[in-house]
């Protein structure tokens, strides 16, 4: 066939972020191509996810990956929370939004059993990360197209997945065209700026000592996540909870910080490229691109470190200015009509 | 290439034959009309404001015609095609596509091109439809489109959906691809080539 019109875009996330957002964005453009588009997701995570949704239909079923369930029960927990909703929608190929590779297991294999070809899109392949057997086993016989949002991840899938080299393909994220808001100007206590989910992986542990560390310097941190209760009340550290308006809180900030100790190709950074914002990364952040240092200071998860940085970035406007610039190209690069157009063949690839 | 209008196929039908069919679609580059099933002994035939476009043979499946100026009506010949009618519309209203700005190859050419190798014409609903071959390593593949006239020499568009872009060469629009290592290659688009000392009017300096 190498056409399909009906596209499945299944979500078994269990909260909605970076990856979800990305792919709720690729739905939306395969809509505006004329597919129909039927994304399908955890009741808990459609609040989250309607908003994103413009022409794309959405259908809930109780598919959300938890970590803390037996692996086998969350597999057929998948599969028996999606198989009648595939009976029903009759697709031609589905889109299938991993956070980690082995989210999706249970709904890989109901799509299979429903004979609908798919590509299996990795957000997270982490350098530690494996692949269990009985998982792998699973995924026996499942005739799955793989992608992921970096060349580093694909290679690491392919390794993890025992494929060929070059049989994951690579889509890098792209950022939609949008006005640039001015950069508002600076006076005052600097400001840094942080956007992400609250937890151990983004670096928000180091959020208290950071504070300390900058003063006389804000500490500002935009997004939800489990440590937010642990920070609240941290001295210079403002907890700005969910934002919408990102470019606007990235226009007034002087640095974005992004610590992480592992990403796909965060979308962060492109919206703080765009916004002419510096920024402050660890190396593991930013592997999606091949010469970050071109545009980015690099960070190592130390609280002293981020701060000598963020210094040095305040200090070294000349440094800091080429940086931006480079930066900017970057984002306009990184457009999404290219991730949207590259899914959208890889899609029909699996038809074909 | 851009979708601007759409009417989606629905469950009915209607019947096509040499009696004229109003269409009222706003000005595009190119027109998708559903066919449910296929008609190989008959032409579509588009009258627009510049003249008419034809299409014989038309497969199963969306059928693209290039557009020159507004579209009057809509007609077979050599027997009646039968057209899906628009979802929820009736047969009234056949399920159609319009697309605005078209690259230097008509979209209707890249849906007509043949691939000897492992490969299809790809196509996301109505998005551009573009030629793909998957190759192993020492593999030669070759697309061919229908003739066409092109404002001077170009070059092939290639992206690389796995693996790494392959040996390419065109003549005319015929791709010939040699693969060093597995690929999956897509065929999006020709650039015509930058002006070299050859073909520039300027003085030699020789």
């Amino acid at each position: 066939m190498g056409m399909p019109e009906r596209i499945l875009v299944i979500i078994p996330s269990p909260e909605c972020g970076g990856a979800e957002r990305q792919t709720m964005q690729v739905a939306r453009g395969m809509a505006r191509m004329g597919a129909e588009v039927i994304a399908v997701a955890d009741p808990s995570i459609l609040p989250g996810l309607t908003p994103l949704a413009e022409a794309v239909t959405l259908y809930a079923a109780p598919i959300a990956f938890d970590a803390g369930v037996e692996i086998s029960a969350m597999r057929a927990r998948q599969r028996q929370g999606l198989a009648p909703l595939l009976a029903l929608l009759r697709a031609d190929t589905a889109l299938i939004c991993l956070g980690l590779p082995n989210e999706g297991v249970g709904a890989m294999q109901a799509l299979h059993a429903a004979e609908i070809r798919m590509l299996a899109m990795t957000h997270l392949v982490r350098r530690d990360g494996v692949m269990g057997e009985t998982d792998r086993a699973a995924l026996r016989g499942v005739r799955a197209s793989w992608a992921s949002v970096s060349a580093p991840a694909s290679r690491r899938l392919e390794a993890m997945l025992r494929l060929p080299p070059g049989a994951v393909a690579t889509v890098p994220n792209g950022l939609a065209p949008g006005g640039s808001i001015p950069r508002t100007a600076r006076g005052g206590r600097p400001i840094l700026l942080s956007i992400g989910r609250l937890d151990v992986r983004k670096g928000a542990t180091l959020a208290p000592q950071l504070a300390a560390a900058i003063t006389p310097a804000r500490l500002l941190m935009a997004g939800r996540g489990p440590l937010a209760g642990v920070l609240t009340g941290v001295p210079g550290l403002e907890l700005l909870g969910q934002v919408n308006d990102v470019p606007a809180l990235l226009a007034k900030a002087d640095a974005f910080l992004l610590a992480s100790d592992h990403e796909g190709c965060p979308l962060s950074v492109l919206e703080a490229a765009a916004a002419g914002c510096p920024i402050l990364a660890t190396v593991a952040a930013l592997e999606a691109w091949p010469e970050p240092a071109r545009f980015a200071r690099f960070v190592l998860r130390d609280a002293s470190h981020i701060a000598a940085v963020f210094a040095e970035t305040l200090r070294d406007t000349e440094g800091t200015t080429v940086r931006v610039a480079e930066a900017r190209q970057v984002a306009a690069a990184w457009d999404e009509a290219a991730m949207i157009r590259r899914t959208a063949f890889l899609l029909a690839a699996t038809c074909a | 290439m851009r979708l601007i209008f759409q009417r989606r196929p629905g469950s009915t039908a209607l019947w096509l034959d040499t009696w004229p069919r109003p269409l009222d679609l706003p000005v595009g580059a190119a027109l998708g009309l559903h066919l449910p099933r296929p008609a190989p002994s008959s032409e579509l035939v588009v009258t627009t404001q510049a003249g008419e476009v034809r299409l014989a043979s038309p497969a199963a499946g969306w059928a693209v015609l290039s557009l020159r100026g507004r579209v009057l009506s809509l007609h077979a010949e050599g027997g009646p095609v039968r057209l899906s009618g628009g979802a929820g519309e009736g047969p009234e209203f056949p399920a159609c596509r319009v697309w605005s700005g078209e690259g230097l190859i008509p979209e209707a050419l890249w849906r007509g091109a043949r691939i000897m190798g492992e490969g299809r014409v790809l196509a996301l609903a109505g998005g551009p439809a573009r030629p793909f071959l998957r190759l192993r390593a020492g593999e030669l593949g070759r697309i061919a489109l229908p003739p066409y006239p092109l404002p001077g020499p170009v070059d092939p568009v290639l992206t690389a959906l796995r693996g790494e872009l392959p040996l390419a060469q065109l003549e005319g629009l015929t791709l010939t691809l040699r693969a060093g290592a597995f690929c999956e290659i897509l065929w999006e688009e020709v650039q015509l080539r930058p002006n070299n000392l050859a073909n520039s009017v300027a003085p030699s300096r020789r």
